[in-house]
């Protein structure tokens, strides 16, 4: 088995990860799996398609996410709907925020096996061994255990297991945290994942669920468009969506006085000049 | 917020307090954000939904302890 571990080290949360990621490596040096490994500044979307396209059979990415993208250092996105085709067939396995609501729905649905959140992802650092376990058991379970059919259930008890021996060490805002994650934990493999989108619930409702999933989702075909657009014609490093939603959700007073703004002062502008050439004014 | 909640969340805003004092290295990794103590107590006053989340697991805990204590009674209690 041939495996690429991709993680960036750049801030306050990707300091635990990178450490949690260790234990990883570890695991990989001593079961004999081929690991490749794409550490802070070579965890980028130019090096992480390149060690895809040379061959891999399993994914692991442990630093920031969203629905429907796994990013790089610096946050640049390094793998997204725009190239997670290139992940058809593998294993994927992340610590990562939320991945597995678009991002990993859309590589199972292209022949992937995905293990993510649907959520936010907490921890606190007064049982970084604890919660370095509950993230990274799964791994055991699958690659180094090999117990596939149960290793979504094994994971959850864990998750469970550590939840009540934080309760029993008084450390409750931990155990919340840890009962969160262990709730939001998804493993697509040859279970169909629960949609969110009404049009694919209703198709496959209609067709049945190997066709019901065979379309893509808009989002994703939008998102290859965007980055094609950006990346490949404006010749743009990372596409902007991303960028514009942080900031969006960043500044949202912003974004709304300008989006009020520009329009009404153009209005306004265009107004005083036509009547005034008019002779209204 | 009712009355059992706003409780709540007072005792977990004290405990916090202690930890800020006690243990001034502690963080809360939210995601992309990193907390200390005394943030987590600023925002537990502003942040309904770190309220609403907190509050939610802080029941649901609850819930599961009473669980395991009723299968616990069943375990020992066999026939006599």
């Amino acid at each position: 088995m041939k495996a690429l571990l991709v993680r960036p080290r750049f801030d306050d949360p990707t300091q635990y990860t990178f450490g949690f990621a260790a234990e990883i490596l570890q695991w990989c040096r001593e079961a004999g799996i081929n690991l490749v490994e794409l550490a802070e500044d070579k965890a980028t979307r130019a090096k992480v398609e390149e060690e895809i396209r040379r061959g891999i059979d399993l994914y692991i990415h442990y630093n920031h996410g969203s629905e429907n993208t796994l990013y790089g250092q610096g946050g640049i996105s390094a793998v997204d709907l725009s190239n997670c085709h290139l992940l058809t067939g593998k294993e994927i396995y992340t610590l990562a925020c939320l991945s597995a609501k678009s991002l990993g729905v859309e590589v199972w649905r292209q022949g992937g096996k995905y293990w993510g959140y649907v959520d936010v992802v907490s921890f606190t650092t007064d049982a970084l061994d604890r919660f370095k376990e509950s993230f990274n058991c799964g791994f055991r379970y699958l690659f180094i255990e090999g117990d596939r059919q149960n290793a979504l259930s094994r994971a959850k008890d864990t998750f469970n297991r550590l939840t009540f021996e934080l309760v029993g060490t008084g450390k409750m805002i931990a155990a919340i945290c840890m009962r969160e994650n262990g709730q939001n934990l998804r493993y697509y493999d040859t279970n169909a994942p629960d949609s969110g989108c009404q049009l694919r619930r209703m198709l496959i409702k209609v067709l049945g669920q190997k066709r019901g999933w065979a379309s893509p989702s808009p989002k994703a075909l939008i998102y290859r468009v965007y980055y094609w657009f950006w990346h490949d014609v404006m010749k743009r490093p990372e596409p902007y969506t991303d960028t514009w939603r942080r900031s969006i959700k960043k500044h949202p007073k912003l974004w709304l006085s300008i989006i009020i703004g520009v329009p009404v002062g153009i209005s306004i502008l265009l107004s005083v000049l036509l009547g005034h050439l008019g002779g209204f004014w | 917020m009712n009355s059992i909640e706003k409780a709540l969340i007072d005792e977990i805003k004290k405990t916090l307090g202690k930890v800020a004092q006690l243990a001034p290295g502690w963080r809360l990794i939210l995601g992309t954000e990193t907390l200390d103590a005394t943030s987590v107590i600023k925002k537990l006053d502003n942040d309904k939904k770190l309220r609403k989340f907190v509050l939610k697991h802080y029941v649901g805990i609850a819930v599961e302890l009473e669980q395991k204590a009723r299968e616990k009674l069943e375990g020992t209690s066999g026939p006599s």
